[in-house]
């Protein structure tokens, strides 16, 4: 990984963000929750932003934004990179709870229809245990 | 064995949903603005110039993952060329970054103002989009704007 630089341009401050939205989006295709690294790529996106709009009159103010954005950008292209390394396990997780809620679903349709009528005659007995048959 | 064919139905139903959803929607991206109390209602039809005027930046991510935009605010006239293809030819006024997950949105309050005086100004946030592939950005085809009085 590159580190940041200690004079930041507009330019490579958004190439920085650039590359770690590719590495968020690689994290993303893993599996992983990205919401987090989405906004802190926001921040960084406005801090150059802001940068450009008054490089002209205040050059060290832009510059701080600069690197600002610069370091929460490197911070995001390097917490995508760790979680894109958790990722699979995480999709797989998602699959294995699809197949124990189908799974889930099967086994209460079947209990259903094996006990409810053993259940339904029994309940149906119990309130009418006092009835008395008599011919019409 | 009614409940067994239930549950194959029910099962072969929520899979082919499951497996299909991505290929069922239509991925889309949304940029609208809002009044000043977060409505579609309220917005300013004249501004003084060098006048702040408060209005709302709405972004709407669908694309089924997440993108980094930029919304460029321009400034042009009634006659001023803008569609789902071209934006318009003049340059950012200012720009407004947004990185959104999918199904994320954002609303951001935004302060505009204007330089000149004119007669139906319009003033157009354009939604762009950052490409990795071709490392560029890519005007959306989506737009908001607003159509003003600019008074001295």
């Amino acid at each position: 990984m590159v580190p940041p630089a200690q004079a930041e341009t507009q330019d490579g401050a958004m190439s920085r963000i650039q590359a770690a939205y590719s590495a968020v989006l690689g994290a993303e295709h893993s599996g992983a929750n990205v919401t987090t690294l989405d906004m802190n790529l926001t921040v960084a996106l406005n801090l150059v932003n802001r940068g450009a709009d008054v490089e002209s009159k205040q050059p060290a103010i832009a510059q701080q934004y600069y690197l600002q954005a610069d370091a929460i950008a490197t911070q995001v292209a390097s917490e995508a990179a760790t979680l894109a390394g958790s990722g699979p396990s995480l999709a797989v997780r998602g699959e294995v709870n699809l197949v124990i809620e189908l799974s889930a679903l099967a086994v209460a349709a079947l209990a259903l229809y094996f006990l409810f009528p053993r259940l339904y005659w029994r309940v149906w007995t119990w309130i009418n245990k006092d009835a008395k048959v008599s011919a019409p | 064995m009614a409940a067994v064919a239930i549950v194959i139905l029910v099962g072969v139903g929520i899979t082919g949903q499951y497996l299909l959803v991505g290929n069922l929607n239509q991925p889309f991206s949304q940029v609208g603005i809002l009044g000043p109390n977060g409505q579609f209602a309220n917005y300013p039809t004249s501004m003084t110039i060098g006048t702040n005027y408060t209005l709302e930046l709405y972004v709407a991510n669908h694309e089924g993952h997440s993108m980094l935009y930029q919304v460029y605010e321009k400034l042009g006239s009634k006659s001023s060329m803008i569609n789902q293809t071209d934006p318009l030819t003049s340059s950012p006024v200012v720009s407004y970054g947004f990185a959104l997950p999918d199904n994320g949105a954002a609303i951001r309050r935004i302060n505009v103002s204007l330089p000149s005086p004119g007669l139906n100004v319009r003033i157009v946030w354009e939604l762009w989009n950052f490409v990795p592939t071709s490392n560029s950005w890519r005007y959306e085809g989506s737009w908001a704007q607003l159509f003003v009085n600019a008074t001295v």
